[in-house]
């Protein structure tokens, strides 16, 4: 977001089509609210634009977003109870199924969200800026504000604890 | 093994959790909503410095640098341009040209087509201000204003044709709201100038209020043709636009109701009083809405929210151009065609709702 004004606005639209689906996501795999994670990516748009707005600096726009949605989505925890992985099982599961070959295989997102919720949250938000959102450790060390280096040791004891779990449980029963 | 499984299931949860594509136009409608009030700050004088301290100008040659700097330096320095300015020409023929070939898609060439529209008619308001409006001026602003809202017709049946009549019906509203603020707003300096011993630039506003007037009338009813289509559309298709509207309106008339308590002091007593009026309007209009929702009535509550947010933004720039010119805000006027339940069962029987009705309304 180097350019000069005029570009800024063209740039943010498109960086918007590249990231809100990942961004959504994001949001959905910590609130596990389909109309939340959409007003929680919503506003880490707003927010991310105002700043831009206000002739302040962005390098990394994707990074921003990711890092601004965590902070709604903290704040937002610290305001509420926090959603207990049980709780969202008794109100039924409900992603957006649109071929009938998940309804078989019980959803993966299920599944995945399982395994990731058994692991300790320092290690669940690497896990998933990784491989659910397809982030670079680069980028997710601006994120969570954490050195290059701690980030590569945090996924590596992540994926130990991932393959211990997977190992105790056949992968199509969990 | 395992990590394959792994990856696998990931692979197949990204496939199921995941943005429709009306959710994500519903949210790309909002964040361009939200820029469109948050508009970019642009840096003052010491841009030039900021300019050649974060770009790659320095590792340039000093002539490279020095060259970029006047051609940024002047295109910049024309965005404030008035007509009868020497760099008027640069920002009506180089940067809103070059901007205009950045936006991509049919609906952000509409939208920047409508900034196009207010621009020329606040510089309209400006320049009559100043009592600056020759004839020449007149009929160049009437050019230029005519092609803009020409284009923005041609992109909106464009949308309109791809069935997406609730996107052409917001930029049918947004750009008949500017209009009719704008027409308010030139009315009265007209009103004003027409006391002063040299009638001719009252004449002028007179000729382009008669313009103004016509494309109000062609956008209106490019509007009710986007109506009657949203109308005619599933109920059920309609659901998620209409809930996804609700929000944004009922953000635009807090941010309106904020700026019109912000700016109080500078607005008298009167225009307060309308400008709190229209928005009582616009509330009551959203409740009308909530109820149509309740009912499922999607539809109907779809066109009610756009009908707000109409009033809400008619009312925006109407403060801001009594703060400016120190005039009063008018009460909106309502020109719209009323939906009954009746009218509903009866449509859903003669329209044959795959087909949108694009001919009606356009030109």
């Amino acid at each position: 977001m180097k350019h000069v004004s005029g570009t800024k606005e063209d740039e943010f639209i498109q960086s918007y089509e590249k990231y809100s689906e990942a961004i959504f996501r994001h949001c959905y795999y910590r609130v596990f609210d389909r109309e939340k994670a959409k007003d929680f990516a919503q506003e880490a748009f707003f927010r991310t634009w105002k700043y831009i707005s206000e002739g302040k600096q962005v390098d990394n726009i994707r990074a921003f977003v990711y890092r601004t949605a965590n902070n709604i989505i903290i704040d937002e925890s610290r305001k509420n109870k926090p959603v207990s992985l049980d709780s969202i099982m008794e109100k039924g599961f409900s992603p957006k199924v649109e071929d009938l070959k998940f309804i078989e295989n019980k959803f993966a997102s299920q599944k995945l969200i399982k395994i990731i919720n058994s692991l300790d949250e320092k290690y669940r938000d690497v896990v998933m800026m990784k491989y659910i959102d397809g982030l670079s450790s680069k980028e997710i060390a601006q994120i969570i504000g954490e050195k290059e280096n701690n980030v590569y040791v945090r996924i590596h004891r992540a994926l130990e604890k991932i393959k211990e779990i997977l190992k105790n449980y056949d992968i199509q029963e969990i | 093994m395992i990590f394959r499984k792994f990856k696998k299931l990931i692979k197949e949860s990204r496939r199921e959790i995941f943005l429709e594509e009306r959710e994500r136009g519903v949210m790309r409608s909002e964040i361009l909503d939200f820029m469109k009030n948050h508009p970019v700050i642009l840096l003052k004088p010491q841009s030039f410095l900021y300019i050649f301290k974060y770009s790659s100008i320095r590792y340039s040659s000093a002539f490279a640098a020095l060259s970029l700097v006047i051609i940024f330096g002047v295109s910049s320095a024309a965005n404030n341009a008035l007509p009868g300015d020497v760099l008027y020409n640069v920002k009506v023929g180089v940067n809103e040209k070059v901007l205009g070939l950045l936006q991509v898609s049919d609906e952000s060439k509409a939208q920047y087509e409508i900034k196009l529209t207010e621009t020329r008619l606040e510089e309209i308001e400006k320049v009559s201000s100043k009592d600056n409006l020759d004839e020449k001026a007149k009929d160049d602003f009437v050019l230029l204003l005519n092609k803009s809202i020409k284009k923005v017709q041609n992109y909106s049946l464009s949308i309109e044709n791809n069935n997406n009549p609730e996107l052409s019906l917001k930029i049918n509203s947004e750009l008949e709201a500017s209009l009719n603020a704008h027409k308010e707003i030139l009315s009265e300096i007209s009103k004003e100038k027409e006391n002063e011993k040299d009638s001719s630039v009252s004449d002028n506003i007179r000729g382009l209020l008669s313009n103004v007037n016509d494309n109000i009338s062609k956008v209106q009813k490019n509007r009710q043709g986007s109506e009657d289509n949203v109308f005619a559309k599933s109920s059920t298709d309609v659901k998620e636009s209409a809930e996804g509207k609700l929000k944004a309106v009922e953000n635009k008339v807090n941010e309106v109701s904020n700026f019109i308590e912000k700016n109080k002091d500078l607005m008298g007593e009167e225009s307060y009083d309308s400008a709190k009026a229209n928005l009582d309007l616009a509330k009551s209009t959203i409740e009308d809405g909530k109820n149509d929702l309740d009912a499922e009535n999607y539809n109907s509550a779809f066109l009610k929210f756009q009908k707000a947010m109409r009033i809400a933004q008619e009312t925006h720039i109407s403060v801001k151009g009594s703060i400016d010119f120190k005039i009063n805000v008018p009460k909106v006027k309502e020109s719209d065609k009323v939906y009954e339940d009746d009218e509903i069962r009866s449509k859903e029987g003669e329209i044959n709702t795959d087909q949108p009705i694009h001919s009606k309304g356009m030109w």
